[in-house]
């Protein structure tokens, strides 16, 4: 059951944000009303406040601009993300090349409410508008050798300053095992708040994997590409103690810079619990069967 | 030392904690405010730290600029001894920014839960360094006083040594939290190693003994007036 699922949204059809609230109180009033929230599919993120536009906006970890989050807004006002074609290429019968616009045309955006968990202690709770990848791996007939997905960000250092130095290998490359790229809560996010997604949250396309830490849901994606073998990622290159490759969140696993147990939900005043993959463990525990998730990094 | 010098002093190092506490009031403290609460004593009790670290070496270079342009004021102009008055106060606030860094880490990070600090403490080495940097301050905060000074006598000295231990404390704790890329703690680093590298070139140069200074705290403040 998809909650909410708007007729269209396109980057031209932005509703301004106060009815947009009015919209989303009301549905989940209504959810509430019926009995459905306990039933919502998404984690019961609907039922949560989601965090205003100006905190999403103002404190983002995305180091092509800079590693320090207050200063990625302006630092990335200098992004024009139009035109951008986003390319879906390797282990695929029909790879193709989509411009950002005709991608939005052709898959109609949802609306998902979201956490989002990052590593370093922080969440928040977010509006995005996307599509899910899935619709878009479909369409492209991954082969029988298609078992990871990786995704690849731009490298532009003239307009990404931080690609300037060497902080990370660039560009930015981040991955999937298909099954987790097939899961119907993976979204390839091109808004939120219904309007189109802001330069700082990694315009005009990301990836949103709301049961991994944030560092998995790579921004500015320029090529999606269908791989036999795991692909060497960015994070586990450069610490592999502190980033792995599955990154799901779970508040049992101390990673090499600190525990895990707890996250500082942006703008509340004391620290609340982490919950086990994000709590979408009912959603995607499946994916895991078998699998020692606490040894899984 | 004139009174509106000190009361001046004395505003500009409480100010930190009047602004950040207005910010508050007013709910300006940005996009995450818990972090920004948490990490500005942090901050500014390092910055004092190192602040008290330079009294020293200013003392020295005061004495040196002096004897170069032959002042010969008696200890008037030349006598940047007087410094030394400063470093009191500003190790206090050092320690009262620390105090108030780990209450607040205690109340809203942990929420009081011991187990939780214990988790802390095993995973992540930046909350160790952290600890032990207090740990080293509260006996210096404590024997501040004049009365503890006449009590330890040489042994003050001596146990003021500690301050050199916590300032490399202080820093590794800053540096560990740190994630990767973000070169910010480093500057306070380069500040860290010349004022450590200064004591170490004053005792092995040849010579750089010779700076005449009179001997630190004591003699000093038993004369003192004010």
């Amino acid at each position: 059951m998809l909650i909410g699922r708007p007729a269209d949204i396109r980057p031209s059809d932005i509703t301004p944000e106060a009815v947009h609230q009015a919209r989303r109180r009301f549905l989940r009033q209504g959810a509430v009303a019926l009995g459905a929230a306990a039933a919502a599919p998404w984690g019961h993120a609907e039922t949560e406040a989601p965090n205003s536009w100006e905190e999403i906006t103002s404190y983002n970890n995305f180091y092509e601009y800079s590693p320090d989050k207050r200063a990625v807004a302006a630092l990335a006002q200098n992004l024009n993300p139009h035109p951008w074609s986003v390319s879906i290429e390797g282990e695929v019968a029909r790879p193709r090349t989509l411009d950002i616009d005709q991608l939005v045309r052709e898959f109609r955006p949802q609306q998902r409410i979201y956490r989002l968990r990052c590593v370093e202690g922080w969440s928040m709770v977010i509006p995005w508008d996307g599509i899910p990848l899935a619709d878009l791996l479909n369409q492209a007939q991954p082969t029988s050798r298609a078992r990871y997905v990786k995704f690849v960000s731009l490298l532009d250092p003239a307009r990404m300053y931080g690609q300037r130095r060497p902080t990370l290998p660039w560009p930015y490359t981040e991955g999937l095992t298909i099954a987790e790229a097939m899961h119907p809560l993976t979204l390839l996010a091109t808004g939120l708040y219904g309007k189109p997604m802001p330069n700082q949250n990694g315009a005009p396309l990301r990836l949103v994997v709301p049961w991994k830490y944030g560092y998995k849901s790579i921004k500015s994606i320029v090529a999606i590409r269908l791989e036999e073998h795991l692909p060497a990622t960015t994070w586990p290159q450069v610490a592999p103690g502190d980033y792995g490759f599955y990154a799901n969140v779970n508040p049992r696993v101390a990673l090499a810079r600190g525990t895990q147990s707890r996250e500082n939900r942006v703008g509340e005043l004391r620290k609340r619990e982490t919950l086990l993959f994000n709590g979408y463990a009912d959603q995607v525990a499946q994916l895991y069967a078998g699998l020692d998730i606490d040894k899984l990094l | 030392m004139p009174g509106w010098i000190s009361t001046s002093f004395y505003s500009l190092l409480v100010l930190p904690a009047v602004i950040v506490g207005i910010e508050a009031w007013r709910g300006t403290l940005g996009t995450n405010p818990l972090e920004r609460l948490i990490r500005e004593p942090g901050h500014w009790a390092l910055v004092f730290l190192l602040c008290s670290l330079a009294i020293t070496p200013l003392r020295h270079a005061g004495v040196r600029v002096a004897r170069l342009l032959a002042l010969h004021q008696g200890r008037r102009l030349a006598d940047w001894n007087r410094i030394v008055r400063l470093r009191r106060p500003l190790g206090l606030a050092c320690f009262g920014y620390a105090l108030t860094h780990l209450a607040l880490y205690v109340t809203l990070d942990l929420g009081l839960d011991a187990g939780e600090l214990v988790d802390d403490v095993r995973h992540k080495p930046f909350v160790l360094a952290g600890l032990t940097c207090f740990m080293l301050l509260l006996p210096l905060a404590v024997t501040s006083t004049d009365a503890w000074m006449r009590r330890l006598k040489r042994n003050w000295k001596r146990l003021h040594w500690l301050v050199y231990p916590a300032g490399v404390a202080a820093l590794l704790h800053f540096v560990w939290l740190s994630k990767p890329g973000v070169t910010g703690p480093y500057g306070y680093v380069a500040v860290l190693v010349a004022l450590l590298g200064y004591r170490l070139a004053v005792r092995w140069w040849p010579g750089g003994a010779h700076v005449p200074i009179t001997d630190d705290e004591v003699p000093e403040r038993t004369v003192g007036e004010r």
